[in-house]
């Protein structure tokens, strides 16, 4: 898990150069070490010419002054000797240090030799009238100190980079971040009713997706804000007037000194609450079904099945007002894929509203049809209808067509409407031939 | 007191209608907009109780159709829609007063007490004449200090002739008064009402102007500072 992206890449790409940088300095101390061998057996080379022009001069008199001799020594250090041998075996020329080490059988040419804990860098060859023997010697350790001084500066220079480089890093990596830092600063700000989509411009396409995600979020929750919101308001609105006609039939019941009066009033107030009870009932199922945005617990119904159970409840009421009642029988396949509490509601709203508003003596009569493509709900009413102009507006909330008398939540059909949409249903309202209501709901197989 | 009353709900309306006629004043109730717009052309009220959410047309526009034709009887909106812009608007198209629902009943009764006292430019809240006085909130009557016993429709049938006194009063509007348009009304009702304020307050207090109405003579102390 990364905690901090600008964290993860200023270590991971320090650890990245310091990798990086160690196998070059690694690579350049061995090519160094190629580069220094060839140039100091070069420097040894030239030694063995300084050696040999000065043993030529020194050929009629081979026992060199002592003075010239301190000379020569001056010249070689604790890391340079050399020895100069005749044909006879004689050393006849010396350095200060190792003269005593006999070395006048080595072979011609660069050799490596050992003499006690030091390691020697050998050149061996004969002078150029091949009188002379000349050994020059060089101690390795200084090669290893010239390309260890050679990785440690490149070492001390990386050292001083990597303040450079982090700070670089730091500065880089946020300025890449630049919009991720604006998007969550605006987002943070936001008050918890602020749901308006982020400004999607100049983000780079890697964290576009998010934004992106987050703003269809924003729209769904600004939706689903909205409608609760005036949700609120309007069961607020509507509970307003039965509250109003409570109250008021109360105090009527309080005033009162007739007793019937006082008795009428305290029934009204029953069939009061018996209306905001309905109302609130109501307000609940469409709230919870307005919350949903797919049904879950959804499986094949038959619907005729459905349809009986639930009808069978709403028949007596249908008998209170003599209105004849019936369903047909069902079609081959009566089945459809939905939630069974759901289609409950959605059939029970519709018969209920078909028998409240269907005069004395009507009819309420019920199919389920199969048109090949859908399972039709079909209930045909004898009642008065709903105008051509307002069969939009009885599935808008707390709507009721004027002139009515029927005390309805009007949340019914706005209900009946929410459970269709969550079924991908379709409603159709037409007037049968003879007047009523013909009400479809068209499930698709 | 005859009261309008335009209310689309039923509960409600019945509740209304008969808290006010306890209250002893006449209703008439309507339950939309355009049969109360029908209503105010050609009736005349003390007071207009009216909703603003009416089925037809809208409890705005009736009130400005009644204030475009020039009439002042006072409105009271009576409306669930709280907000300060409804508040306003009703307000500003003429309404006197604007109550939200749920309400009490006896907050709407004084509030048309109040508003009935304004309209006949009245600054106490009783009605003195003089040796009676008329308390409308109490809804209680006494003569020289004396509480008398008056029915609901003799009270309101004395309130309407004190307010209105040294006034001729036509019979007609003193039936609209009394009376809604459902009530059973006897023909010499009026008359007996009449005769039984005469008996409680005495003979010559209410004076018949033949062919024409009722009148109460000026309270000379009282009404000419007005």
């Amino acid at each position: 898990m990364i905690h901090s992206i600008r964290q993860f890449l200023l270590t991971s790409l320090l650890i990245s150069i310091t990798i990086a940088s160690s196998i070059t300095a690694i690579g350049n101390y061995l090519l160094d070490k190629q580069i220094i061998q060839p140039y100091l057996d070069g420097q040894l080379v030239n030694f063995f010419s300084f050696i040999e022009t000065f043993t030529h001069e020194k050929a009629k008199d081979i026992h060199p002054s002592t003075s010239e001799l301190a000379e020569l020594s001056s010249t070689t250090t604790k890391s340079l000797f050399f020895q100069v041998w005749d044909n006879k075996g004689h050393l006849v020329l010396h350095s200060k240090t190792h003269w005593n080490d006999i070395l006048n059988n080595a072979p011609v040419g660069f050799s490596d030799l050992q003499l006690g804990k030091d390691n020697w860098r050998l050149y061996t060859q004969y002078d150029r009238s091949k009188e002379y023997k000349i050994i020059v010697a060089e101690l390795y350790d200084i090669r290893r100190e010239l390309a260890d001084d050679i990785a440690r500066n490149n070492a001390y220079i990386l050292l001083i980079s990597y303040p450079i480089f982090g700070v670089l890093i730091w500065l880089i990596v946020s300025l890449a971040l630049r919009s991720v830092i604006r998007v969550t600063g605006e987002i943070s700000n936001r008050a918890s009713t602020y749901l308006e989509p982020v400004d999607a411009s100049d983000i780079p396409i890697e964290i576009k997706p998010v934004v992106t995600e987050l703003n269809k979020l924003f729209i769904r929750l600004k939706l689903a804000f909205d409608r609760n919101k005036r949700f609120a308001g309007d069961a607020a609105h509507e509970l307003r007037t039965p509250l109003a006609a409570l109250r008021t039939q109360a105090q009527v019941a309080l005033k009162s000194d007739n007793k019937t009066e006082r008795e009428n009033a305290l029934l009204k107030m029953i069939v009061g609450v018996d209306r905001s009870s309905h109302i609130v009932t109501q307000l609940l199922t469409l709230s919870r079904l307005s919350q949903e945005e797919t049904l879950n617990d959804e499986r094949p119904l038959d619907l005729h099945k459905v349809a009986t159970e639930i009808i069978a409840y709403l028949v007596p009421q249908a008998l209170e007002k003599d209105i004849e009642i019936e369903l047909a029988p069902p079609p081959k396949n009566a089945v459809i894929y939905g939630n069974e509490t759901a289609l409950g509601i959605l059939i029970s709203n519709i018969v209920d509203n078909a028998i409240r508003y269907t005069p004395r003596n009507g009819s309420v009569k019920m199919s389920i049809l199969n048109d090949g493509k859908h399972i039709i709900f079909r209930t045909i009413d004898s009642g008065p209808g709903i105008p051509e102009e307002l069969c939009e507006r009885v599935f808008e909330r707390f709507f009721r067509v004027l002139g009515t008398t029927e005390t309805g939540s009007g949340l019914g059909l706005a209900i009946v409407q929410q459970i269709a949409e969550l079924h991908s249903a379709k409603i159709v309202l037409s007037t049968p031939p003879g007047g009523g209501l013909q009400f479809d709901v068209l499930f698709p197989i | 007191m005859r009261i309008l009353l335009v209310e689309d709900d039923e509960l409600l309306g019945d509740g209304l209608t008969t808290g006010l006629t306890q209250s002893g004043y006449a209703i008439d109730w309507l339950k939309d907009g355009a049969s109360a717009d029908q209503a105010l052309k050609s009736e005349t009220f003390d007071l207009i109780v009216l909703d603003l959410g009416l089925p037809k047309l809208s409890g705005i526009t009736v009130l400005q159709n009644l204030r475009s034709r020039g009439t002042t009887t006072p409105v009271l909106i009576l409306t669930a829609r709280e907000s300060v812009e409804d508040r306003v608007k009703g307000l500003d198209n003429g309404a006197d007063d604007y109550l939200t629902k749920p309400f009490d009943l006896d907050e709407l009764c004084a509030r048309l007490r109040a508003l009935q006292r304004r309209f006949s430019s009245r600054a106490e809240p009783t009605l003195t004449h003089k040796n009676i006085i008329l308390d409308p909130a109490s809804h209680t009557v006494s003569l020289n200090g004396e509480m008398i016993n008056v029915s609901r429709r003799e009270f309101a049938l004395l309130h309407k002739l004190l307010e209105n006194s040294g006034r001729v009063i036509s019979r007609e509007h003193l039936m609209q008064t009394l009376y809604g348009w459902g009530d059973d009304v006897d023909s010499n009702a009026l008359e007996v009402h009449i005769h039984n304020l005469r008996k409680k307050f005495g003979q010559d207090f209410i004076q018949t102007i033949r062919g024409i109405g009722y009148i109460v003579e000026p309270n000379n102390e009282n009404t000419e500072n007005k």
